[in-house]
């Protein structure tokens, strides 16, 4: 990340405590006795990999596979692996290391000696080839035949290492990029605390998964999620409580009940019942991933409505010592579809889909006891006209706004 | 001043001499040659709101010499439109036969005719089939003549009459009963000193042999926290079917101290229920159960159940006022149909009342109202906390409409029908025009209402429509020629003969309202002719012969005057029959057994063996049958024959001391594993050859399963296909976990679906939680690190609060935190749809550990169903540790049904020394298929002295429970066969029997419904489990339904993929043939009916028929907590 682009990030996080620091990265298979590099199976099959542009003609017994490697957080890069089994000589191993769709002489893999072999990575006795990767980025790969069969597993080598700043002194940080495509993804790398401060990492007890948010000792952490693993940085998030105030923009009536719930970047789910009282949230990233809302209708009964999330959403950060106001729905968008013929005495099905501005999709609208939608439809306003100058055949409206 | 008195008085006395003047009935009884029969007794019934048996007698008289009567309710003033049918006149004079009929107009003199009585012959027999002399026979129910088909066509015969009219059996224990016509139904009650009384169903017609055993009795006490003041009020019923036909009825009234017996009950498992509740403040609920074995006697306390008060006001929808003296009643919304209080309003409209905890559905019904149709009824939850103050519930003020009938001249015509119907509401007869051509319809309140004649060839051009809230009426209908149309048809069997007598079913459609009636006969040259069908309404004939397979014509739509032949309808006849004897191992025949053809459809017949034990079941298809003999006492005896074989030898031999033997070994599976590997895989990769199209369920199955046999092979096929390999990642993860953690836990966290990844996970944490504790653990971690990158944030808590839960184990400080954190995070979710199924699963992680923080999350959850699965779940938890909290738990269910299911998932769970009060729980469950379930699954958990007297009793209450509609038989069978298969891991040896029971159980399966549609789905899932206990019986059922069905390449879907599993688990290599004859799957079908059917014919050639079986049992949700293999 550019500095410019970081400081451009701190500047809209606006919080009292706020740097980011690179890790550093470290060229090697492993940190101590603990296995630092990321593996990946992939299936090993007997079609050519588009990546490909040919097969060697020498070769005979051929079965291949793709590795995706990404160069940057939006740009990746394919590499295909080709085994070759001539029959009764050892099989060889020959990778695209410089992506340039064909394979070269020198992009035959070579086995590893005993001592190269990273630790843990095959049983003894098994094949192990390594091979030096020149795109997307200089890595030292190995590969070797995944047990099960028709899998071809591949290590990539390096970790990083940091410290985080806490209450009591740093806490050292390593991070391993276990699914091995040179990107950070939450859930897959997997990150080490010594929390313990003992200057060893602990496989299982000091070891979490990578999240874009991470709070330790009075302190949070936000990690760049989807950047490149070899470009790392975190960033010192805001901390403490946020009042908070849910609003929904162009809401006539009064809710008779409200229930939204957020979700917090990181970890944690928040609800927000009441649009006219704040409610203490910690400082983060929100987003709305569901409303529930009750309200009157004009003749007495109560419309109830529910929102769920279905896609992703940009999320609101919520910092600061003043309320924050945070728009649950926003306007709704109207989507009406139909099929069949629209002509008189035809049956035309009408699908009302409604998606609220904040990301939201209508899942129920039920008035009374009357369960009048299901999921994903509902009718809002129809009008039904018959022919043409005639009066409506059907007419029904929600009490929404 | 003076004059208005004495008007007043003048109209008071025009109506207190109006309200004197009661209903009056008169008539005639005549011979059969219309020859007047003086001396004969009279009796006037009135039949009440308790249902179609509920005749009551309200006038008798002696006719006089020229047979005339007049017969006279003093009770009422006329008989309203709703009351017609409410009144029958029957007649009898000794030497004749009773006769009977409906009353629907009073000023219409009613004629009945005493022919000579048919005679009713047949043997009561007693223990070890002696004779029993001296016992009464007396006929209870009869039919009434002009509506022989309509439910209201039964009446109780009056007791002084039925004692009356008695008789008693001789020293060979016949009986010669002649009352009623040929061709009349009856029912009999027969009471035998020592035997207790036992009743027939109503359908005797001319032949009742009556198999009695020795009574018990039964002693029993009502409990209440506080006496109640109207205990003498209380009258407790008792209820039990017995064999096939008969049951017992019974009632008794409790003392001053709640105590109340029965002295003299036949054997059976009986059900209470109370008349008239003595208590407002504690109800008797009709849950409580007991089995009463002759000879002894059977004790019962029954505990009376604390109530709550509920009010509301009914209001009139015009004026908003409340309406006194409404009659209101409550309805328990559980299985427990019998508990439904009622109340009345008083002057303002307000009614006060209490019910036991529950949520009820509150209705209102008062003369001259109707209820108003957007608030038929209200619901209110009543329990402590709750105010029980029930919504206002709404009537719309109704009243008599008069109609006329003329012709076109402007005639009036009497006897026409007149016909009513809501809007979307099928037609139905309101009633028939008096005299003077006219008729009342009552209770015309607001809305659109639809109004049509007709009488013989005349009718209504159009139905005349009205607004109800503003028609005074009258108005008139005008009938024409030229209307209606006619429907005929003529019914021959295969060889061209004419079918008389063959039921006809008229099958109405017109735009969303459909109707099914029983039109008719057919005539003795096998025509039908219907003459009033109307114009607009689609008609569909369908006709139905003994013996003969069922018929249902193409649709017509009428239009008007027109007539349409339907043409020769060819039924065909099922002429096969099969004939034999049942004895006791000692060769004595046998009488009163109930014999049956089981399991081989398509409808069950059923017979009773004569007195030297001679049966004959007609009217079965050809091919084979199972023949299944069943006797109170005695196992079921069973044999699978050919059709055509007259001599059938069944042995019903005395049930044996139980017998509980080893577990059985292990089952190799039938076909070599390399020869099944082979197998297995060329069929997969066959199919998948044959799949093209998107990605879709049925091609995800076969590369997962082929992952199993050969992982290259299924890599290849999902690469050639452009698939994604993710799910062969983690099936290979999960198949090779335990061999090889470290390549396993990164093949499943590469997957490329965390929120799969995460659930495999954590069920393979618990999976191994005992038995590799350390990788356990290493699930645990990997799936906390996968969990927390799932999308969906109810998902990835649900999840995390799952593998914390797993956690706990190995690391409680760590575990203990992140449940905390998941509380939170859980209430703060909404309390519907999946929000609620999230505070569910948080829940039940929680609760073993903070069961209080656990309901909190639960309690709020708004949909009723989803908190009582959610509160069923979290008292099986706590079963294991304090069953009396599971208990009061289970109180805070919404119904008796979902009491019952939590009740009997949670029994198991109680600690060993708890095994008897768990077993009498069991016992106590009302719903018979949740009854069974418990006692299955305690005798797997139960010491092996006690395991095969539970295993009996949960099969034999299952048989006969089905109540004959669609898919009872079905859950009885399949519970049945349930119990075959945990009896036979449990080391059951006389497991034939139980699978036996289980076919007897599901014969009662609607096997036919919609046009020549055979539903085999329930019918093959049963065989499908007893393929693990009696393959031969299992195979025999497959080949039945092959046959029927007309083939696997006809037999589509859910019955199709039963049918092949149930091949597969007889024989994996049927299997392998049947799936060759099915159908490709068509292109898009996200299913892949054929895919998913070769998956399953894969796994049964590989996988050993245990763990096949195990599976199954696991896979219904109701059983799926069956103890795992480790607890057998």
């Amino acid at each position: 990340m550019s500095k410019a682009a970081c400081i451009l990030l701190l500047a809209v996080l606006a919080a009292p405590i706020t740097w980011a620091e690179p890790f550093t990265w470290v060229d090697e298979w492993s940190l101590g006795d603990l296995p630092t590099y990321g593996q990946v199976s992939v299936p090993l099959v007997s079609l050519k990999p588009p990546s490909l542009s040919a097969l060697p003609t020498a070769f005979r017994e051929v079965r291949c596979s793709a590795f995706t490697f990404y160069e940057t957080a939006e740009t990746k890069t394919t590499l295909a692996a080709v085994l070759h089994e001539p029959g009764g000589a050892a099989p060889e191993l020959h990778v695209d290391a410089n992506a340039d769709g064909k394979l070269a002489a020198d992009e035959q893999a070579r086995v590893a000696a005993p001592d190269e072999r990273p630790a843990g990575f095959g049983k003894p006795g098994e094949t192990v080839w390594l091979i030096q990767l020149t795109k997307p980025h200089p890595r030292l790969v190995a590969f070797r035949l995944n047990p099960f069969g028709g899998l071809l597993t591949c290590a990539l080598r390096g970790y990083m290492r940091g410290s985080l700043p806490v209450e009591g002194g740093a806490v050292d940080a390593l991070l391993v990029e276990a699914d091995a495509n040179m990107r950070l993804d939450p859930g897959q790398d997997r990150l080490y605390l010594d929390e313990d401060r003992n200057g060893t990492f602990e496989p299982i007890r000091e070891r979490r998964a990578c999240p874009p948010r991470l709070g330790l000792a009075g302190a949070a952490f936000t990690f760049s999620e989807g950047r490149l693993f070899h470009e790392a940085q975190w960033y010192l998030a805001p901390t403490g409580d946020v009042p908070l105030r849910g609003v929904i923009a162009g809401l006539k009536a009064v809710p008779e009940r409200i229930i939204a719930c957020l979700s917090r970047a990181g970890g944690g789910l928040y609800q927000v019942a009441s649009t006219d009282e704040t409610t203490k949230l910690p400082a983060g990233s929100y987003s709305v991933e569901s409303v529930f809302l009750k309200l009157p209708a004009s003749d007495g009964e109560t419309w109830t409505y529910t929102f769920d999330r279905r896609e992703a959403a940009p999320p609101t950060e919520v910092q600061g010592a003043d309320p924050v106001s945070l728009e649950l729905l926003g306007n709704l968008a109207l989507g009406v579809t139909y099929s069949g013929k629209p002509a008189p005495g035809q049956t035309l099905r009408v699908e009302v889909n409604v998606r609220s501005a904040t990301g939201l999709t209508m899942t129920g609208c039920t008035k009374g006891q009357l369960n009048i939608g299901g999921m994903g439809t509902i009718p809002a306003k129809l009008v039904l006209l018959g022919p043409t100058g005639a009066r409506p055949v059907y007419e029904s409206s929600m009490g929404f706004g | 001043m003076k004059h208005v008195a004495l008007l007043c008085l003048v109209v008071l006395l025009a109506l207190v001499a109006s309200a004197a003047q009661a209903l009056t009935i008169t008539g005639k009884v005549v011979d059969p040659a219309g020859k007047p029969i003086g001396g004969a007794t009279v009796w006037l019934h009135f039949r009440g709101p308790g249902g179609p048996y509920q005749w009551q007698p309200v006038a008798s008289m002696q006719t006089a010499a020229d047979g005339s009567f007049s017969l006279t309710d003093p009770s009422r003033e006329k008989i309203r439109p709703t009351d017609a049918e409410r009144y029958a006149v029957t007649a009898h004079k000794a030497g004749l036969a009773l006769d009977g009929v409906s009353v629907s107009d009073p000023a219409t003199p009613v004629t009945l005719t005493l022919a000579e009585p048919s005679t009713i012959t047949g043997r009561v027999l007693g223990a070890g089939g002696k004779p029993v002399e001296g016992a009464r026979v007396a006929l209870t129910v009869g039919n009434l003549r002009p509506d022989p088909h309509s439910i209201r066509r039964y009446f109780i015969v009056p007791d002084d009459v039925s004692e009356g009219l008695a008789v008693r059996t001789d020293a060979q224990g016949a009986y010669d009963l002649r009352l009623l016509p040929a061709g009349w139904q009856a029912g009999l009650t027969v009471t035998a000193l020592g035997y207790g009384r036992v009743r027939t169903q109503g359908d005797v017609r001319d032949r009742a042999l009556f198999v009695l055993e020795r009574a018990g009795s039964l002693r029993g006490k009502l409990v209440f926290a506080r006496k109640p003041d109207r205990l003498a009020e209380c009258v407790i019923r008792v209820y039990a079917p017995l064999h096939e036909g008969f049951l017992v009825q019974e009632e008794a009234s409790p003392d001053d101290q709640g105590a109340f017996a029965f002295p003299e009950l036949p054997p059976g498992s009986y059900r209470l229920s109370v008349e008239k509740q003595p208590s407002q403040d504690e109800h008797l609920v009709g849950v409580s159960r007991f089995t009463v074995t002759s000879g002894e006697e059977a004790m019962l306390e029954w505990g009376a159940q604390k109530t709550y008060p509920v009010h509301g006001r009914v209001i009139a929808s015009d004026t908003k006022n409340g309406l006194p003296g409404v009659a209101v009643a409550f309805y328990f919304q559980g299985s427990d149909g019998s508990y439904s209080p009622k109340a009345t309003t008083g002057p303002d409209g307000v009614y006060d009342a209490r019910c036991i905890q529950g949520t009820y559905m509150v209705s209102a019904w008062a003369p001259n109202f109707t209820r108003a149709k957007d608030r038929p009824s209200v619901t209110v939850e009543v329990g402590p906390g709750q105010s029980g103050a029930a919504a206002d519930l709404i009537l719309d003020r109704a009243r008599d409409l008069t109609i006329r009938v003329v012709d076109t001249s402007g005639r009036p015509v009497a006897e026409a029908a007149v016909r009513r119907g809501v809007d979307f509401a099928p037609e139905y007869v309101a009633g028939k025009t008096d005299s003077k051509g006219q008729f009342v319809a009552s209770k015309v309140g607001p809305g659109l209402i639809k109004f049509w004649a007709d009488k013989g060839s005349l009718a209504t051009a159009t139905s005349r429509q009205v607004d109800g809230a503003k028609e005074k009426g009258p108005i008139t209908l005008v009938l024409q020629p030229g209307v209606l149309c006619t429907l005929r048809a003529k019914v021959i069997d295969q060889d061209g003969k004419p079918v008389s007598a063959a039921e006809v079913y008229v099958h109405q459609t017109r735009g969303d309202a459909r109707s099914s009636d029983r039109a008719g006969l057919t005539d003795a040259a096998g025509a039908f002719v219907k003459a009033n069908a109307r114009p607009g309404v689609t008609y569909a004939l369908e006709f139905r012969a003994a013996h003969c397979s069922r018929y249902t014509t193409g649709q017509w739509t009428a239009t008007p005057g027109a007539a349409h032949d339907f043409g020769a309808i060819r039924l065909q006849r099922r002429t096969g029959f099969v004939a034999g004897t049942v004895t006791d191992e000692a060769g004595t025949p046998l009488p009163g057994v109930i014999v049956l053809n089981a399991g081989g459809g398509p409808e069950t017949v059923k017979v009773t063996t004569d007195d030297q034990g001679r049966f004959r079941l007609e009217g079965l298809e050809s091919g084979s049958a199972w023949v299944v003999a069943q006797a109170a006492n005695r196992p079921l005896a069973g044999v699978r024959v050919e059709v055509g074989v007259g001599d059938v030898k069944l042995v019903l031999r005395p049930r044996g001391p139980a017998a509980m033997g080893p577990p059985p070994a292990p089952r190799p599976n039938p076909v070599p594993p390399e020869e099944a590997k082979r197998l297995a895989r060329g069929m997969l990769v066959w199919q998948l050859n044959e799949t093209n199209g998107p990605k879709n369920y049925g091609r995800e199955l076969l590369v997962r399963w082929l992952a199993h046999i050969d992982s290259q092979a299924a890599f290849e096929a999902a690469a050639a296909h452009g698939d994604d390999a993710g799910p062969i990642r983690l099936e290979l993860g999960k198949l090779h976990l335990a061999d090889d953690p470290d390549e396993s836990l990164a093949l499943i966290t590469q997957c490329g679906d965390a929120h799969y990844a995460a659930r495999t996970l954590y069920e393979a944490a618990r999976e191994y939680a005992t038995t590799n504790p350390d990788l356990a653990r290493r699930c645990v971690e990997e799936g906390l690190s996968i969990a927390s990158a799932i999308e969906d944030a109810r998902w990835r808590l649900a999840t995390q609060a799952q593998l914390a839960s797993e956690l706990l184990k190995t690391d409680p400080a760590r575990g203990a935190q992140l449940l905390a954190q998941a509380q939170t995070e859980a209430s703060a979710l909404g309390v519907a749809d999946s929000d609620a199924y999230v505070r569910g699963v948080v829940a039940e992680c929680l609760c073993e550990r903070d069961l209080d923080a656990a309901l909190t999350l639960v309690e709020p959850i708004e949909d009723q169903s989803a908190r009582d699965r959610h509160f069923s779940n979290l008292t099986r938890h706590v079963a294991r540790t304090n069953p009396d909290r599971a208990l009061e738990l289970m109180g805070r269910l919404s119904g008796t049904w979902a009491r019952d299911g939590a009740l009997a998932t949670a029994l198991p769970f109680f600690p060993p020394d708890q095994i008897d009060r768990a077993i009498e729980l069991a016992r106590g469950i009302q719903d018979q298929y949740q009854r069974s379930r418990g006692l299955t699954l305690l005798a797997s958990v139960a010491p092996q002295d006690r395991q095969a007297a539970l295993l009996e009793e949960a099969a034999a209450g299952l048989v006969g429970s089905g109540d004959g509609y669609r898919g009872t038989g079905g859950r009885a069978g399949e519970a049945a066969a349930r119990v075959a298969c945990v009896a036979r891991r449990l080391g059951y040896t006389a497991c034939e029997d139980l699978a036996l029971a289980a076919i007897a159980a599901g014969a009662r399966d609607g096997a036919y419904y919609g046009e020549g549609y055979v539903d085999l789905g329930d019918e093959m899932k049963r065989a499908g489990l007893l393929a693990f206990v009696a393959p031969d019986l299992a195979r025999g059922m497959v080949e039945s339904a092959l046959t029927r069905g007309g083939g696997i390449a006809k037999i589509r879907g859910y019955e199709g993929s039963q049918l092949l599993s149930a091949a597969c688990h007889v024989d994996p290599l049927w299997g392998v043939e049947l799936l060759r004859q099915m159908p490709a799957d068509k292109p898009g079908d996200d299913y892949g009916p054929r895919a998913s059917a070769a998956v399953t014919v894969a796994r049964n050639l590989v996988e050993s028929p245990d763990d096949i079986e195990s599976e199954i049992l696991r896979s219904d949700y109701q059983w799926s907590w069956i103890p795992t293999d480790e607890d057998w």
